[in-house]
């Protein structure tokens, strides 16, 4: 027999499960805007049958009215494992871009203190001295001219090393932020299992991991697994677990003596061993400031460093054969440098020379002072000869292409980190599409639960009246 | 395809951001009428401008170097200039000297009106500017003639660089224009005072022999002046070759680095446009109606 009770049951499971996705439409909506969100959709399914004996000991089925089955979350794997990929990338140019435009500053040409116009100088120095060679002030100012070069390849070296610096301090805070982001895993790993084991979804701290997962993603090469038990398995870049389970690595940062005291980053694994893997990070942000600290800075200092070098060399090979005022030659003007690595930080005109400006070795003869030029006129002709060391250019026309490179490099580094984004945001866009949150859509479910609570509620009021009535009979 | 209300509005912010980045951009380059502000705003054009710059301020310095090289020249020009005045009037006095009815009074007289003369010509020969004694050679922080007018320069002559590997020379030696003592040139002191001695003893053979070397003294300036004018148009040429290279090489960066207004402005003009279309589709995408107007 079909009682009114089980109609009454019926109803009421109509308008717990309305409730439920109410409940699910209102948590959507005010998570339209949270980052990460994916949106969750009530599965309601029927609560089966159940066995009824009608009057002539047939057995038939009746319903036991609806359930809700589970709450699931939209979620792409595709697409969050290639966004993770775009992540990396785009934060790897991000960086590079950001610091080399930093870089790129120390070539601004409106500068005081650029190589460039202060070689032009010194040779114009030289130049102007050599129409008054006994003249003190005019060789003081070609003194000065020549400090100046020393300060201006002085001053390059430190501010190229402080961009370093400065990617430096952030590395320092981005591998903090892996550690912390690597210990919400782990804590999120471990209350997914506990709600997963008993076969529920932990939808929101599934939402929550992912969020940590992206952001570490931005910062270095990620790999994630995630293992039946709802546990993801993070590793850095070449295999370096960071996650397992509960459980999570160290990352930490240290001077590193044989790189100028800039930092290493070092792991030490879920069994203590400590590795260094600086050079196994190759993407995200963190990928980016390696890349632009090890590799493209040093490379143009590099540059410069040869530019400091072979011009030292070359202007005291003329300054030596020449003779000062005192009739004496094989005076360096530049103090010698000894190697290429470091010579602009190095660059230092001779002290004994910058105190007596008279010791300037502008005369080839020395008979023929204070009005010999001529070591002067030789010198001059630096500027305009080519220097096999400097690919067979001038000094200045090194200089230039150095600046051209730097200025390609950004360029290349701008298009690229603006390409990534692009390819970030279609991706994003697509996950968009399958995980965000439409008002539209919501309010569609908003109508279609409300509906759906108002014919249970009906059911129910039909059942109560039902019930009045038989009551009736009875009094 | 499912659109959100996110993508909406994220989609709108990206739009117009870009946008604003190249208005941003333009902006600046039309302020500051320069296109390569920095080497990425084109890495080509800022190597270019500086292998320029570098040869611009060369020609500036060549054309401050043809300037003092014009300055000596001139000075020494004039000087020499006014020698061969001084030889003139000596000249004067010497065929005075000879007329037969000259007094010893009157020898004596002209003898020290040459004595004044040479007294002039030492002051020429020594003659100083900027610092130098132009006709000393190397030697030129001293006097080039001492006071026994005898000379203690040197024969070097100054070379400025006007032009890549193209000198002048912008000094000469004193014994060219005033004799150094040596075969090679005229002793025009020596001449002069042996003028002297021969008027004042009314010695009329050595009278004639001076006055015929005060002949090769004038010859010996004009000879000075001759090499000192054909360095003199050297710098002139120099100084047309230069200012024409300094236009070029104006008009060489300008074009590299300077905006071209008209097409700067045009593009401004586009990307507004655009950035107007762009506010006005992404406000009505924004704003869309949506079911919540009609639940």
């Amino acid at each position: 027999m079909l009682g009114l009770k089980n109609t009454l049951r019926n109803a009421a499971s109509g308008m717990n499960a309305s409730q439920a996705g109410l409940a699910t439409v209102g948590h959507n909506l005010a998570n339209a805007d949270t980052d990460g969100y994916s949106r969750q959709q009530v599965h309601i399914g029927n609560r089966g049958p159940l066995k009824v004996f009608t009057g002539s000991q047939q057995i038939s089925q009746a319903g036991q009215g609806a359930t809700v089955q589970n709450i699931q979350r939209a979620h792409s794997t595709f697409l969050e494992r290639q966004l993770l990929r775009d992540r990396m990338e785009r934060g790897f140019f991000q960086e590079q871009s950001q610091g080399l435009k930093l870089f790129e500053r120390l070539f601004d040409d409106q500068a005081s203190n650029t190589i460039g116009p202060a070689i032009d100088e010194f040779f114009n120095a030289a130049r102007d001295l050599s129409q008054e060679p006994h003249r003190f002030g005019n060789r003081q100012m070609f003194m000065l001219s020549a400090e100046n070069i020393a300060r201006s390849f002085n001053e390059f070296s430190q501010q190229a090393h402080s961009v370093r610096e400065d990617a430096d301090r952030t590395l320092q805070a981005n591998v903090e932020r892996i550690n912390e982001l690597a210990e919400i895993i782990a804590a999120t790993n471990s209350r997914i299992g506990t709600i997963e084991a008993v076969g529920l979804t932990a939808n929101d701290f599934r939402d929550q991991r992912d969020i940590a997962v992206k952001e570490i993603a931005e910062l270095a090469d990620v790999r994630v697994l995630i293992h039946k038990d709802g546990g993801a398995q993070i590793d850095l870049a070449n295999g370096f677990s960071l996650v397992q389970g509960n459980n999570r690595a160290v990352l930490s940062t240290i001077p590193d003596p044989a790189n100028a005291g800039l930092l290493a980053i070092e792991h030490t694994s879920l069994s203590g061993v400590t590795t260094e893997i600086t050079n196994s990070i190759q993407t995200g942000e963190i990928g980016g400031l390696l890349n632009l600290r090890d590799t493209v800075i040093p490379t143009h200092m590099g540059e410069m460093d040869q530019l400091a070098f072979t011009f030292v060399a070359e202007v005291n090979a003329v300054h030596q054969a020449g003779v000062g005022l005192d009739g004496l030659g094989g005076r360096d003007l530049f103090d010698p440098i000894g190697v290429v690595a470091g010579a602009g930080l190095s660059m230092s005109v001779n002290q004994v020379i910058e105190a007596d400006p008279g010791l300037i070795a502008a005369a080839v003869d020395p008979a023929a002072l204070p009005g010999d030029n001529r070591n002067l006129l030789a010198l001059a002709d630096l500027q305009t000869a080519s220097h096999a060391v400097l690919t067979n250019v001038t000094f200045n026309h090194f200089y230039s292409e150095v600046i051209r490179s730097v200025g390609a490099g950004v360029n290349r580094s701008e298009q690229l980190s603006e390409f990534h984004q692009t390819r970030f945001e279609q991706s994003d866009s697509l996950r968009e599409s399958i995980e965000g949150v439409s008002i539209d859509d919501e309010m569609v479910d908003l109508s279609r639960f409300q509906k759906h609570f108002e014919a249970s509620a009906r059911v129910m009021d039909t059942v109560n009246r039902m019930m009045d009535e038989i009551m009736q009979l009875i009094r | 395809m499912r659109v959100t209300e996110k993508q909406r509005f994220v989609l709108s912010q990206l739009r117009i951001g870009k946008q604003r980045v190249r208005q941003i951009k333009l902006t600046e380059q039309l302020s500051s009428g320069i296109r390569v502000n920095r080497p990425s705003d084109d890495s080509i054009a800022a190597k270019k401008v500086s292998v320029l710059q570098t040869e611009y301020s060369r020609i500036e310095q060549y054309q401050k170097n043809v300037e003092a090289a014009h300055r000596l020249l001139t000075v020494a020009d004039h000087t020499i200039g006014e020698s061969s005045n001084t030889l003139f009037r000596l000249k004067e006095i010497a065929i005075r000297g000879l007329n037969s009815s000259m007094t010893p009074s009157d020898r004596n007289n002209l003898a020290e009106e040459i004595a004044t003369l040479k007294e002039h010509m030492m002051t020429l020969a020594n003659t100083r500017t900027e610092n130098r004694y132009i006709f000393g050679g190397y030697a030129m922080s001293a006097p080039p003639y001492d006071n026994a007018f005898n000379f203690v320069g040197d024969t070097n002559t100054t070379s400025i660089a006007v032009g890549d590997s193209s000198l002048v020379k912008a000094t000469i030696p004193g014994g060219s224009a005033f004799g150094d003592g040596t075969a090679a040139t005229v002793d025009v002191f020596d001449n002069i005072n042996q003028l002297e001695t021969a008027v004042r003893l009314g010695i009329e053979v050595d009278m004639q022999n001076e006055l015929e070397r005060l002949e090769s003294s004038i010859e010996q300036g004009i000879e000075a002046r001759r090499f000192i004018g054909l360095q003199l148009s050297r710098v002139e040429a120099s100084k047309t070759i230069l200012a024409y290279k300094d236009t070029e090489l104006r008009a060489g960066m300008a074009q590299l680095k300077d905006v071209d207004f008209t097409s700067a402005v045009s593009e401004l003009k586009v990307v507004e446009n655009a950035l107007q279309a762009t506010i006005a589709t992404s406000s009505r995408l924004m704003k869309g109606t949506s079911l919540l107007d009609y639940l």
